[in-house]
């Protein structure tokens, strides 16, 4: 089972963190959480790819 | 799916953070900045409706009444890409923000912090696109397609909106990455792909025709900034360079956002139909299938754009033929409709009457997008204000409607209120009428050959210009009440039950209503005879 944060630790964390803290109630979530980083990083990847592609292929073209 | 009913978790755990700050700044919660999002896309709406009451109250009478012509060039840019990249886009990520995790019971997106920041590039944005009608030489004026040399010609203006469409850009690409990566990773157990509610469908697709085409535009607007102030020729006919070409990328981009702002329509509209008509959705996966045929096709259609270029004869027939393609899945569609309508059960409360209108009208948007796709018929009608009727019915009675079926369809379970039902439906009738009167009256100045983008016009073309500025007057004002209606809906009413609706099935309806802060902080359990579009064995 994942770290949980308390009760009272969950109020005295920022908002934002405890949103997520509260995501790592369950192993399945966390496990479903980090397979979403990797999905996340080829992604932008791929979009950052196209966008330097387009502009290297028009200088390219030059 | 019973044991997900409102997780025992989340009754004792439902703690909203306390000061507005902290709850609507930092907000890493996928309701929250669901909230954020359309809360924005409404204030949009209004601004971008503003700029369409110029735009109609200059053409109310030929001659020029109101506005000079350079500033009234300023309102059809800018009315343009307030309404498409501040309105329509961010109310659809809105819609996924707040309903894709509670669909396939995910606790939230994918990545909350990210999320966060998506939202709040969007208002820097818009304040420094909107900021430019107040600098010397005013805001951009050459069509939202931004097409050089013309585009390069403003002055201050240029900079700051090419810097705010990249962030515009940023803040898609990111909300896109960030459903993918909550669609393809975050569902519950048991919540296949082929399971997953249309709308969520619809939304996977549409993120994937996000990520492959907002970096082209914004690679195209990157270039437009070289060639303005570094002195680049990407699109520089003098310097050896091809305008032309700025407008085959532009619209290589252009053309899949159309799908963008309309895929996930068809998804609200897949939504909402089969549950008034107490159905299951009719060929649930011939919808996914059209939907991603769709995506496919609108990346090999761009240049039905621009026949009037100069194009090889074999060009024109491959692109008017890819066009005309893309009627077949979409019949599919509209037949799918139809069909779980027919022998329904039906009830036509407020977000069914909007979805049917949905049906009806932006058909009628389609049949006049073929008429387009037919090369010597578009010599015709290009640049004409068939055009402009053509695109506000797909993306008004499209796009719009969809958005405010949406909103009556999942007011109940964001507030925990119903809406006035009687206000909504006055609100449909008030803009179904009026919407008609606005832009269909337009099919008939561009079969007469009245030009778009003009301040001023033959007398000709009097009549159906006064009628078409009445319409658009009676519409925007008939906004006003859904305003109305939200806002009352969100301050009390009558209390709404967790399934809302008689023929509602779905994740999202076993979480009460309003939807607890927290939901499925626990993975639920599926039980297929409840999922939304009844047993379907795959």
């Amino acid at each position: 089972m994942a770290t949980r944060l308390t009760e009272e630790a969950c109020f005295r964390a920022p908002t934002g963190e405890r949103d997520i803290e509260i995501m790592t109630d369950s192993e399945t979530i966390q496990r479903q959480r980090a397979a979403a980083l990797r999905t996340v990083w080829i992604l932008a990847a791929v979009a950052l790819l196209v966008y330097v592609g387009f502009i290297a292929s028009g200088v390219l073209a030059r | 799916m019973a044991t997900t009913h409102a997780d025992h978790h989340d009754d004792h755990h439902d703690h909203k953070p306390s000061g507005f700050f902290q709850r609507w700044v930092l907000s890493t919660n996928h309701k929250d900045i669901g909230t954020l999002y359309l809360v924005f896309a409404l204030i949009m709406f209004l601004v971008g409706g503003a700029m369409a009451l110029i735009i109609r109250a200059e053409l109310f009478q030929p001659g020029l009444q109101l506005v000079d012509p350079e500033f009234f060039n300023q309102m059809t840019t800018m009315h343009a890409l307030v309404m498409i990249f501040g309105a329509v886009m961010p109310a659809f990520v809105g819609l996924a923000n707040w309903m894709v995790p509670l669909m396939i019971g995910a606790p939230d997106m994918a990545l909350p912090r990210m999320n966060n920041w998506s939202f709040w590039i969007m208002p820097f944005a818009f304040g420094l696109l909107l900021l430019t009608l107040f600098v010397p030489g005013g805001g951009p004026a050459g069509g939202w397609t931004l097409y050089p040399p013309l585009s390069l010609q403003g002055g201050n203006n240029v900079a700051m909106t090419i810097f705010a469409i990249h962030m515009m850009g940023v803040s898609s690409i990111m909300g896109a990455i960030n459903i993918i990566a909550t669609i393809l990773n975050m569902r519950a157990p048991g919540m296949d792909l082929l399971k997953m509610p249309i709308f969520v469908w619809a939304w996977l697709i549409t993120a994937f025709l996000l990520i492959a085409v907002m970096p082209v535009l914004a690679g195209a607007v990157t270039m437009l900034l070289t060639d303005k102030f570094f002195l680049t020729s990407f699109f520089n006919a003098a310097g050896g360079g091809d305008p032309v070409m700025f407008q085959h990328i532009f619209w290589f981009f252009g053309h899949p956002e159309v799908y963008i702002m309309i895929l996930p329509a068809f998804g609200v509209v897949s939504e909402i139909i089969p549950t008034f008509a107490r159905k299951p959705l009719f060929g649930y996966q011939a919808m996914v299938y059209a939907t991603a045929s769709i995506a496919f096709l609108s990346f090999i259609v761009w240049a039905h754009h621009m026949f009037t270029v100069g194009m090889p004869m074999g060009g024109e027939l491959f692109f008017m033929y890819a066009t005309m393609l893309i009627a077949v899945p979409t019949g599919v569609k509209v037949f799918n409709w139809v069909s779980t309508i027919w022998k329904g059960s039906m009830t036509f409360e407020t977000p069914m009457l909007f979805a049917l209108g949905f049906v009806v009208l932006f058909t009628i948007g389609g049949f006049s997008g073929l008429m387009l796709a037919i090369v010597p018929a578009d010599f015709q009608y290009h640049d004409t204000y068939f055009v402009v009727a053509h695109f506000h019915y797909v993306l008004v009675t499209g796009a719009v409607f969809s958005i405010m079926a949406a909103a009556y369809f999942w007011l109940p379970k964001w507030t925990g209120h119903m809406y006035n039902e009687t206000l909504g439906k006055v609100h449909f009738w008030l803009s179904a009428i009026s919407v008609n009167v606005l832009f269909f009256p337009q099919h008939f100045l561009g079969l007469a050959g009245m030009p778009r983008r003009i301040p001023d016009y033959n007398v000709a073309f009097a009549d159906f210009n006064m009628i078409s500025t009445i319409g658009g007057f009676a519409f925007g004002f008939s906004q006003l009440l859904f305003v109305y209606i939200v806002w009352q809906t969100a301050r009390g009413g009558q209390k709404a039950t967790a399934g809302v609706w008689e023929g509602a099935k779905g994740l999202e309806w076993t979480v009460p209503s309003p939807a607890p802060h927290h939901t499925f902080s626990t993975p639920p359990a599926i039980d297929d005879s409840m999922l939304a579009h009844g047993n379907t064995a795959h």
